[in-house]
């Protein structure tokens, strides 16, 4: 089934994975304690040692250019290892989008120092009026000479206070249809007039930010493929990068992690029933996945991935929950910042419930994915 | 006092709970309030020291409470320590606690799934000196232990883990009553509050209460609640009636007040979008109360084994 040559490279992938990765990082991610952006940047440098920070990437792209075959089998393998998940914004969106609609200068110049892990990237799509319905978006660009002029705000961007760059969907003209006279305009975050500040949500954590633009200049170079093409761009990324679309190796990490915790609790025929469909449910994702690995994918494998390994993952983290019950309520504060704690699985627990509620909203909600899949079908016309 | 009075005193109590300054999840000290109000004892007999307001006042103030989030440990400390304390005899402890003294219970005792490792929690008032301990006779031991805050902001301690589970029985039902009923009441919040969200919020140019999708799983969810509390009216019935399937029904009730609780707490973050994971947001306040229950009293395929175990139930 799968040739010798490309179970070795996994085989490799992991000896070489596991040796790198630092004993205190893995512990970090194993317990859902909190990354700092050394963690995540230290980690990304790392992997662009080998050039497997841009992993996806084709060589035409300066990336390893790995087959469908062997992507599938690094991702599996990646996801086995209590690795961080790398920064996708910059790898898997700026980048493919500044690849398949940038001007050879805007290759030239983004796409090495995103490959090289030089420049964090974050997202600037959803604004407070524009969530799901996300061509409703107002942030304005208003053409002046050399440059836009940029004003508007964007909301729930992930890692906003860490980002070098942010590539961002602005309003540049009014159209019959709100999805036109939308661009794709990739904006340095040290510009004057950008304040980001940071939400804190119900985890305790603050991954995600308000982005304030105020008059905010932007050269015209800055543009992304041509004016008001901003929204085929953005279709163009939901379903380009089905690969990290399903979390099914990291879900087979923390069900395995989860089983070895059990202990007495699998004598509970509830909790093992659970824990079982739970395992079925994960096999036909994965073998969902490994179809895919066959042939091409569309819009439509996109959002069933994307559905069904959000729940997935979600069903995992209540599991968790069940299994360590009341030791799992003392809010440690300390321990989600990288202090102790004396069951430190139970001290995420609840925050790593709370923190994955996130799931089936960002990416384009559950419900969006939804209405993707059942336009697809006809239905609705 | 009766119901009435009680659920007018109860919401302008709960009314008054803002958010508490300070360090994420700390909680401010609302035993004393609570003690004010009359809620310590309220269940029992007013010859045994209560205010002889039975389930039926357990449901009243609990759902109050519940549709406000305040962490106060009220079905630990004001309704099942009282009636434990009752039931032994005690009613000079009764008296003390209805003055405000902190008597602390390990949450151990309460039920939970087999295998479920030991926490040594206390739970009740936070600040409590004492735990009360069946040795098998009620006995109170001295507790100095480090203050806690739970997830949803409730004060707790940690202490040894107690090994006795407390039995079935009036006190354990009583409590399970409030339980359920602060469930409901953070059930029926949540539910208004994403109703209000879903016909305020627009996208794709109409109110997202037009989707009848959306429509489907708000009618799921409010019969779920309903389904909560008929089985919550009818195990304080009940329990009021000594009717001998009391504490079947007080099961039943925390299993179906379990589940439609945390359903409703996971559709009203997904319904309102990310706004409803901010931590200022009252929808994720009412969430941490809503799982920090499920954790703490035993979730539904707990309370479902021991319906099972109670014995059957007896039709109207």
């Amino acid at each position: 089934m799968i040739p010798d040559a490309d179970r070795a490279f996994a085989e490799e992938a992991r000896d070489w994975l596991a040796t790198r990765l630092p004993a205190t990082l893995a512990h970090k991610v194993r317990h859902d304690i909190r990354l700092s952006r050394d963690d995540l940047t230290g980690w990304q440098e790392t992997l662009a040692e080998r050039n497997w920070y841009a992993i996806g990437w084709s060589e035409d792209m300066g990336g390893p250019g790995l087959s469908p075959l062997r992507r599938y089998l690094f991702d599996r393998t990646y996801g086995s290892l209590p690795a961080p998940h790398p920064c996708q914004f910059g790898i898997a969106m700026a980048g493919p989008v500044i690849h398949a609609f940038g001007t050879p200068e805007q290759r030239a110049r983004f796409l090495p120092r995103i490959r090289q892990n030089r420049d964090f990237w974050c997202q600037g799509y959803s604004e407070p009026g524009a969530g799901s319905d996300l061509a409703a978006l107002q942030c304005a660009a208003r053409r002046e000479g050399g440059h836009y002029i940029v004003t508007g705000q964007k909301i729930w961007t992930t890692w906003a206070h860490w980002a070098d760059w942010m590539f961002c969907l602005v309003r540049t003209a009014h159209g019959a249809r709100p999805q036109e006279g939308i661009s794709f305009l990739l904006i340095d975050m040290t510009s004057p007039g950008i304040t980001v500040r940071p939400i804190r949500t119900l985890d305790g954590d603050a991954e995600f930010n308000e982005v304030f633009l105020d008059e905010v200049r932007v050269p015209v170079e800055n543009l992304v493929g041509a004016e008001g093409g901003g929204w085929g761009i953005a279709k163009f990324l939901l379903q380009h990068e089905r690969f990290s679309m399903s979390g099914a190796a990291r879900s087979r990490r923390i069900l395995g992690e989860i089983r070895a915790d059990a202990g007495d609790r699998l004598a509970d025929p509830g909790f093992l029933r659970r824990l079982t469909r739970a395992e079925v449910d994960l096999l036909a994702l994965e073998e969902i996945d490994w179809r895919l690995v066959q042939g091409a994918g569309g819009e439509a494998d996109a959002a069933r991935l994307k559905i069904r390994g959000t729940e997935i993952a979600q069903d995992l983290s209540h599991l968790r929950l069940e299994l360590k019950g009341r030791a799992a309520l003392p809010l440690s504060e300390g321990f989600l910042q990288g202090g102790t704690a004396p069951d430190p699985v139970a001290a995420m627990a609840l925050p790593t419930w709370l923190n994955l509620r996130k799931l089936s909203i960002w990416g384009g909600s559950n419900e969006v994915q939804r209405m993707i899949l059942a336009k697809g079908m006809g239905m609705g016309k | 006092m009766s119901l009435h009075d009680l659920e007018d005193a109860a919401r302008r109590f709960a009314a008054t709970r803002g958010r508490v300054p300070g360090e994420f999840g700390a909680a401010g000290d609302y035993w004393p309030a609570l003690c004010d109000l009359g809620a310590p004892g309220l269940t029992l007999p007013e010859d045994a020291g209560g205010l002889g307001l039975g389930a039926g006042g357990a449901m009243v103030l609990g759902r109050a409470l519940g549709a406000q989030a305040v962490p106060v440990g009220f079905a630990a400390g004001a309704v099942l320590v009282p009636e434990l304390l009752a039931q032994a005899g005690r009613a000079d402890l009764v008296a003390a606690v209805q003055a405000g003294e902190r008597i602390g219970l390990a949450a151990d005792m309460l039920p939970s799934a087999p295998g479920t490792p030991p926490s040594g929690l206390v739970i009740g008032p936070g600040g409590a000196t004492q735990v009360l301990v069946l040795d098998p006779g009620v006995a109170l031991r001295p507790l100095s232990a480090p203050d806690l805050v739970l997830a949803d902001g409730t004060p707790a301690q940690q202490s040894a883990p107690a090994t006795m589970r407390l039995a079935p029985g009036r006190a354990l039902s009583m409590a399970l009553v409030a339980v359920a009923s602060e469930l409901l009441g953070a059930g029926e919040r949540l539910f208004a509050l994403t109703l209000d969200h879903l016909s305020l919020r627009r996208q794709f140019g109409a109110p997202l209460a037009r989707a009848q999708a959306l429509q489907f799983r708000m009618v799921d969810l409010s019969i779920a609640l309903e389904e909560a509390r008929a089985l919550i009216l009818s195990a304080a019935e009940a329990l009021d009636g000594a009717a001998p399937d009391a504490d079947a029904r007080s099961h039943a009730a925390m299993a179906r007040a379990v589940n439609a609780a945390r359903k409703m707490a996971e559709e009203a973050i997904q319904l309102h979008g990310a706004i409803g994971m901010t931590a200022e947001a009252t929808v994720s306040v009412l969430v941490r109360a809503v799982l920090a229950r499920e954790l703490l009293w035993g979730g539904e395929e707990c309370h479902l084994a021991l319906f099972r175990a109670a014995g059957p139930v007896s039709p109207r």
